[in-house]
């Protein structure tokens, strides 16, 4: 059901994105070992999303008629914030350090 | 009355949790009455909650969220938001505000 696929990928990258600013946070404070810790449990967290993710493109590559509605955009949004989260957490850790 | 207090960032995805809960709850009887909120619009919700529970999303929220109340602020596990279980959360609330 296309409902529960978008939640699960919401919930996926949704933690992930948590993770990643949580470790943004960290590095503030200077906890860098902790910062590192928490983005690689954002990574954890995303790679479980992009497994959903994988699954919705093979089903639109096979020609399957893909249920769109506002929640699987929501979901497809969240998806795209959390990476830039993924790649901006390293850089605002490497910032933080040089700082 | 339990009053749960379901916060997300925007309120699309809680929109479905929501109803889930809405219905275990109903189930049990007449002791919850469950709420959705962004995280925008915190402030104005949270005085009048028995407890606050967070999307996946925006766990990162949790330490802010905590400083403007007494009752517990928790996040729901990936699991159960991705599986819109309603019963799991509807039970987690009320454990979390048994005295």
């Amino acid at each position: 059901m296309m409902k529960l696929t978008s939640m699960e990928l919401i919930a996926h990258v949704g933690e992930a994105k948590s993770k990643y600013i949580s470790a943004i946070n960290k590095a503030k404070e200077s906890q860098y070992e902790e910062a590192q810790k928490l983005c690689l449990e954002g990574d954890s967290a995303f790679s479980l999303g992009h497994k959903v993710h994988q699954e919705l493109l093979t089903s639109m590559a096979n020609g399957e008629d893909l249920d769109i509605d506002l929640l699987l955009i929501h979901a497809q949004d969240q998806l795209m914030s959390t990476e830039l989260f993924r790649t901006l957490s390293r850089e605002f850790i490497d910032l933080y350090k040089r700082i | 009355m339990v009053k749960i207090l379901l916060v997300c960032n925007a309120g699309i995805s809680n929109t479905l949790l929501l109803k889930r809960i809405k219905e275990e709850a109903d189930k049990k009887g007449n002791i919850c009455e469950v709420k959705s909120t962004s995280m925008a619009n915190v402030s104005e919700n949270i005085s009048e909650a028995n407890i606050v529970l967070l999307a996946p999303q925006v766990a990162f929220e949790r330490e802010k969220i905590s400083k403007l109340t007494n009752v517990p602020v928790e996040v729901i596990s990936t699991q159960a938001y991705a599986n819109l279980d309603g019963l799991a959360i509807t039970e987690y609330a009320l454990k979390l505000t048994k005295k």
